[in-house]
């Protein structure tokens, strides 16, 4: 039985090296945040804060916050939590529905070019923004859009619903469609049985693509930095990078400000995640 | 054929996801490449057609062919590190071990959140003075006199990047190959087992043959992502230092909307365009 032990306790050395890589990081930030700013600042850090505080979240929100040393009004940090919410929630709300009707098709239609239509929702998705960014500039530009939220709307609705769609039919693959026929035979239209018997047992997949285009929209950078430039109607990624790019860093608030910005992505994804994974797993096997 | 509700209703529900694709992919696509034959500098001015002389001038400036360079390496190196470690994590979490399960659930966790706060939890990391990395360092004493400056040294720089996005992406390769792991029947490895196979030959002749497909498709996403990055290599080091990490996308950013020249960035993307689709269509082929 020796090998075995031996293999075994090399296995639970790699298994405490790969949890120590990937999730070091995330509780570093998070204990860092509640330092108070003498104990960020020393040489020697300490791995559980000697006085934990709120200080730095106090200083994110105060009026006259110190951002890369100049004073700068706390309430933005306000207004990029509030941006962000603003146009997530509003392409979430678009998006959830176009994607759900369209991957419905894709799943329960067979018709000319479905196959390839499914493949190109995907190729889409990894389409790269830096690509399209120039071109998508002008055109916002001649229209008038630039620095505005529904520019950035526009381009979500772009970068999520493809992928969305791609995720939801493979969802609906996975729905017997004798159901759907079932409730047909007794006299339902399609709609209604798509309402009545298909989305109630959607409600993971529904649940997955909100969170998804949520957690998405709130933490894109390229298109949010490009296309808004004034400073009250940023989103939180732009919004915490302009107070990185400095040569002074106030690291006590962006510290803060990173928790901020992170914790509803990983609150929301937690939840789902089983779902999101399994989605994607049965569609990258089946690509 | 006769055209009827039925069979032009998928059609319809797939239309809005189509529709905005096109206005802000595939319409933004073929305007760059008009754009790259006039020598618009910024704005909305039209500017005036000069052919190829866009073109020329990319393949004379020597920024872009170390950028291609540097890219290719980039992309190569990232790749490598991600499927080795999506591998290796994933094996390593399908053994029976304790505290996999949970570690399972969330290991997914680095890919979810936002890049910026992905590039602020490693910057504040590697920060030289107050970085937890060097002072561990300091403290083992495997370091003495100046501190590391793992951002502001060309060569390290590029390498702790590539880390820096390996940590962000090979968890959903992990994810991915767990689940392609799980297809496996349990009885073809029993079987080999009694054959007396060694624990590699299962690998190489079970394990590695059934996700090849996966690996496959994990290289194109790897590609489509790495040879795309933006948003991780700006808000680290910005292409620097000096030009030590200016990949592609970083060159074309800083070429239209640093220095004005966006015609001549929309002719880089252009010869960019062009590198991915062959790279992916010859990924794509091998499947």
């Amino acid at each position: 039985m020796r090998t075995v032990t031996v293999s075994s306790v090399v296995a639970y050395i790699c298994l405490a090296l790969l949890v120590l890589f990937f999730f070091f990081p995330i509780y570093w930030i998070f204990i860092s945040s509640l330092k108070p700013i003498e104990e960020i600042m020393t040489a020697k850090p300490r791995l559980i804060p000697e006085r934990p505080t709120l200080e730095n979240y106090i200083n994110l929100f105060s009026p006259t916050a110190l951002y890369g040393g100049f004073e700068r009004a706390g309430k933005f940090f306000l207004y990029f939590l509030n941006n962000s919410l603003f146009v997530s929630l509003s392409t979430t709300v678009l998006t959830v529905p176009l994607a759900s009707i369209a991957g419905y098709a894709l799943s329960r239609y067979s018709f000319k070019g479905s196959g390839l239509l499914s493949r190109l929702m995907l190729v889409i998705y990894l389409f790269p923004g830096i690509l399209t960014i120039i071109p998508i500039f002008t055109m916002m530009a001649h229209f008038g859009l630039l620095n505005t939220h529904f520019s950035l709307i526009i381009v979500y609705l772009a970068i999520t619903a493809p992928f969305c769609t791609w995720l939801m039919r493979a969802f609906f693959d996975s729905i017997p469609k004798e159901l759907e026929e079932a409730a047909q035979i007794d006299g339902a239209s399609r709609f209604q049985a798509f309402i009545s018997i298909v989305l109630p047992i959607s409600r993971p997949g529904l649940l997955t693509i909100i969170i998804f285009t949520f957690v998405t929209c709130w933490g894109e950078y390229l298109f949010s930095s490009i296309l808004i430039f004034s400073d009250a109607l940023k989103s939180v990624a732009p919004g915490l990078a302009m107070y990185m790019g400095y040569q002074y860093i106030e690291w006590g608030s962006l510290l803060a400000g990173s928790v901020i910005c992170l914790l509803p992505a990983v609150a929301l994804f937690i939840p789902v995640s089983r779902y999101f994974l399994k989605e994607l797993a049965t569609g990258a096997l089946k690509f | 054929m006769k055209i009827t509700f039925k069979n032009i209703s998928p059609y319809v529900m797939i239309l809005p996801v189509l529709l905005i694709t096109m206005i802000v992919v595939i319409y933004p696509l073929v305007d760059n490449i008009i754009l790259s034959f006039y020598n618009l500098k910024y704005g909305t001015e039209k500017g005036i057609f000069i052919g190829l002389d866009n073109y020329i001038r990319n393949i004379k400036d020597p920024r872009v062919l170390y950028a291609l360079v540097r890219s290719i390496a980039w992309t190569a190196g990232n790749i490598a590190l991600i499927t080795a470690i999506g591998l290796g994590g994933a094996l390593l979490l399908s053994k029976p071990l304790k505290g996999t399960g949970i570690i399972r659930s969330i290991i997914i966790l680095p890919w979810v959140i936002p890049t910026v706060v992905v590039s602020l939890v490693w910057r504040w990391i590697l920060e030289p003075d107050l970085g937890i990395i060097n002072n561990i360092l300091y403290s083992l004493g495997l370091m003495k006199g100046k501190p590391i400056t793992y951002l502001g040294t060309p060569d390290l720089a590029m390498l702790s990047l590539v880390l820096i996005n390996s940590w962000k992406l090979s968890p959903f390769a992990i994810v991915v190959v767990l689940a392609a792991l799980q297809t496996i029947p349990r009885e073809l490895y029993e079987a080999a087992m009694i054959d007396g196979a060694s624990s590699f030959t299962i690998f190489k002749n079970i394990t590695m043959p059934l996700i090849s497909p996966i690996l496959t498709f994990l290289g194109f996403i790897g590609f489509a992502w790495c040879f795309n990055t933006f948003d991780l290599i700006w808000l680290i080091t910005e292409g620097g230092p000096g030009s030590a990490t200016e990949t592609l996308p970083i060159l074309i950013y800083r070429k239209a909307f640093l220095e004005y020249r966006l015609s001549e960035a929309a002719s880089l993307a252009v010869i960019m365009f062009i590198i991915v689709a062959l790279a992916s269509f010859l990924i794509l082929r091998r499947r």
